[in-house]
């Protein structure tokens, strides 16, 4: 008789199945490709639609249902902690004081804090490129592939979710392709793309066997340089230098894999060298004020107002010719010789990238000719604004470590004497 | 105009013998004309002559100190008043349906311009010919708070208007609840003499931080600012010495300072929560004593209250119920370098605002300038 009371709570406390949970849903999605692809997926009969979705459909119809990565982290923690530690869950979403969950807020608010499109406030927006998209590009064209960080389904499919989606390279071509960093073209065209291709795995590696190995989510172990370009400081380089030759003692003798990886990093340091010679000419005809548009009489830059930029935040648009043919030297030619070296492919090393570089730095040098003979260079003088430009080029050339701090009194002395005259 | 001059002061001297009145102390001929009229002397200006008083009480008024001729202007009370620097035109704001409407009259009182804009006034300043200046802020409530913008309006003297926006915020709604419809208050602004710095008040409040206000160094040129004070959210000022180069500012803490812009060196610190300063005398009135630079002009009555007038020669004061306004002491004006010299000062002064020269290489330059 004590019984009944705990056999009456059992009725409410029987686990429901996922066929019960996603029943409402059913009625109306029976026959969505969403449905049909969840039920050949390994969540079929685990998970129901409110699982994920929640059950409130007013949100879901108005597109508040987007499942982020912390849905998924609910029973798969380990690889949201993995993906969060890598490249992939880098910041794109630093909210701050977000109203974006308040009921009946105005969506104008949005505004205050975000350029239309982005999920990072306007005060942290850090991609130069992307603050001058459209809204329309900056989704097609930039967030398809950086929401990675809070959308699993950015590889894994939103309903399928199999895991030879995943295990197959063709996952990652999606975004890493292209100009600026061809990781995809150049793994498939090298000996270990051919071989998968004629093996599969596990014979022949695949993008996950090197860079996601054990199935871990972080993708960033192995690599010796943050997305920054910056090389990590010695001793966590040789860290990750280690965990990479690691995976390729798997397949080959580690002498010759680590001789192989030292002579990718030589290759890259090569190529750096020949960046920076580009950028130093463009800097010099800068300071002469000899670049056609100067940066003072163009479209400002977003983040750096009128100033010549050539760093990872420089621009395609709006700029000089000249700084056009850099873009492509650092961006593209650059990116493809290390790339290609890195991955192997000797191709992609020498004619897509290392030949690429030396013809743009022979045009940047012709250009410059150019525009040398051309221009009237800068003199200190009293006119205006020259001597404010006088004074501008000096205090680069200080900063740059090309005038000594004595010599750089000196000159501006003389800029000062001119303009009391 | 002379006539009307030579009428005006032999009407003061007429009243000099009434200085047993006002206990004054003080160095020069000082004269003291009692006013038939009584106001609040907060809202007051007065013309740079002496002549003409206006204020805001109800109404926008307009008196005539020599034939005691009291205009209402306008049947609103106005944001905020000031006279042109010649004292031929007086420029007042009123509020109208929570935007904002600029008028200017001449002497007579009669409307020569006027124009809408949105917005409310936390001052109005015409330093120098041609240029009047009001500081506007405009605001939008919504549910995490309240945004607002602080701008200067500037009329040319043609009257078409220019917008620099000097800072864009999102404050607390506990904040905007506070200030109410005092939030235009929070902006106070003084234009340097040199027309290249405004000195500016910024409210600071968003959320999860305590709420601020902050006197600013804006810079119109590269728009750098610097943070000079901290400030109570509705009461102390910074204004621009006549050369630019120091500020003197009242923070609510029962003293007036006046800081090096540059080094922050203080130069001198009087008592007082408040103060006046005329930038084309150089005249500080700080609690109840009258300065030109460190020496003191003139000591007022304790319980009295005043105001500069419009090229700090006359003094406007309320003791015991009375208003009066004083003249006689030295208030020469200040000889700022003019004509090429100051377009010099000028350059020197853009070139360190934008960072291209130190503060030692600017005063050097400047001084052997002013040699």
């Amino acid at each position: 008789m004590r019984l009944l009371p705990i056999l009456f709570l059992l009725l409410f406390v029987t686990p429901i199945s996922a066929e019960e949970r996603g029943r409402d849903c059913l009625a109306c999605h029976q026959k969505d490709s969403a449905n049909r692809q969840l039920l050949a997926s390994d969540h079929a009969g685990k998970l129901g639609c409110a699982d994920c979705h929640g059950a409130d459909h007013v949100a879901i119809d108005q597109g508040k249902s987007h499942v982020s990565v912390d849905v998924c982290g609910r029973c798969h923690a380990q690889q949201l902690e993995e993906h969060r530690k890598s490249r992939h869950g880098m910041g794109l979403h630093a909210g701050w004081g977000c109203t974006r969950n308040e009921k009946g807020r105005d969506k104008q608010e949005c505004t205050f804090c975000h350029q239309q499109g982005d999920s990072q406030p306007i005060s942290t927006v850090q991609c130069a490129r992307f603050i001058t998209q459209t809204s329309e590009m900056g989704q097609i064209g930039c967030n398809r592939c950086h929401m990675i960080e809070n959308s699993c389904g950015s590889c894994h499919g939103n309903h399928l979710t199999a895991a030879k989606i995943v295990q197959d390279p063709m996952v990652c071509a999606k975004c890493h392709m292209g100009p600026d960093h061809p990781q995809w073209e150049a793994w498939q065209t090298s000996q270990h793309g051919t071989l998968f291709q004629s093996l599969g795995m596990p014979d022949a590696p695949g993008c996950q066997t090197c860079h996601m190995p054990q199935g871990t989510h972080n993708v960033s172990g192995g690599l010796t340089a943050p997305p920054s370009g910056k090389p990590y400081a010695q001793l966590k380089a040789e860290e990750q230098r280690t965990k990479m030759l690691d995976l390729c003692q798997n397949c080959h003798a580690r002498s010759f894999a680590a001789r192989d990886l030292l002579n990718a990093d030589a290759v890259r340091l090569q190529t750096l060298s020949l960046v920076d010679e580009a950028r130093r000419i463009i800097r010099d005809l800068d300071d002469r004020g000899l670049l056609d548009p100067q940066p003072r009489n163009r479209v400002e830059h977003p983040q750096r107002g009128p100033e010549l930029v050539l760093d990872g935040a420089m621009l395609y648009e709006d700029i000089s010719h000249i700084e056009s043919l850099f873009f492509r030297l650092n961006k593209y030619a650059a990116a493809k010789t290390f790339k290609g070296a890195y991955h192997q492919n000797p191709d992609y090393t020498h004619w897509y990238g290392n030949a690429e570089v030396k013809l743009l730095l022979n045009d940047i040098k012709g250009e410059a000719n150019r525009l040398r003979e051309r221009g009237v260079p800068v003199t200190i003088s009293q006119e205006e604004p020259q001597y404010e430009m006088a004074l501008e080029v000096l205090q680069r050339r200080h900063t740059r470590g090309e005038l000594s701090a004595e010599d750089y009194a000196e000159k501006k002395r003389q800029v000062l004497e001119l303009i009391l005259q | 105009m002379k006539k009307l001059f030579i009428l005006f002061f032999l009407l003061l001297s007429s009243c000099a013998s009434q200085i047993e009145t006002l206990p004054v102390e003080g160095i020069g001929q000082l004269t003291v004309h009692p006013l038939a009229k009584s106001f609040n002397l907060d809202s007051a200006e007065v013309s740079i002559d002496g002549r003409l008083v206006a204020w805001g009480d109800n109404y926008l008024n307009l008196y005539d100190v020599a034939n005691q001729d009291h205009k209402h202007l306008l049947m609103t009370h106005p944001d905020a008043l000031c006279w042109s620097p010649d004292g031929t035109l007086l420029a007042a704001v009123v509020p109208a349906e929570g935007e904002s409407h600029l008028y200017v009259f001449d002497q007579n009182g009669s409307a020569v311009f006027d124009a809408p804009f949105s917005g409310r006034v936390g001052r109005l300043q015409w330093p120098y010919a041609g240029i009047l200046t009001a500081g506007v802020v405009k605001h939008k409530t919504y549910t995490f708070g309240t945004h607002m913008t602080g701008q200067l309006l500037q009329w040319d003297k043609h009257w078409q208007v220019s917008k620099t926006l000097l800072y864009e915020t999102t404050i607390t709604p506990a904040t905007a609840f506070l200030l109410a419809d005092r939030l235009h208050e929070t902006l106070d602004f003084d234009i340097s003499p040199f027309g290249d710095e405004v000195l500016y008040t910024r409210l600071f409040a968003p959320p999860a931080f305590a709420a601020e206000r902050y006197l600013v160094l804006h810079s119109l040129y590269t728009t750098d600012e610097t943070r000079i004070a901290s400030l109570p959210l509705l009461a102390g000022k910074g204004r621009l010495a006549y050369d630019g180069e120091s500020v003197l500012v009242a923070a609510g803490l029962g003293v007036v300072s006046q800081l090096d812009l540059w080094s922050s060196d203080l130069l001198q610190s009087r008592p007082g929560t408040q103060f006046d300063y005329d930038v084309v005398s150089g005249l500080l009135l700080t609690g109840h004593q009258l300065f030109k630079d460190k020496q003191l002009l003139l000591e007022l009555p304790l319980q009295s209250q005043a105001k500069l007038s419009s090229g700090g020669q006359f003094l406007l004061i309320r003791w015991q119920k009375q208003l009066y306004l004083l003249a006689g002491y030295p208030a020469h004006k200040i000889n700022n370098p003019s004509g090429p010299k100051m377009l010099i000062i000028q350059k020197l002064r853009r070139l360190r605002s934008r960072g291209l020269i130190e503060q030692n290489e600017y005063q050097q330059s400047r001084e052997r300038l002013l040699q």
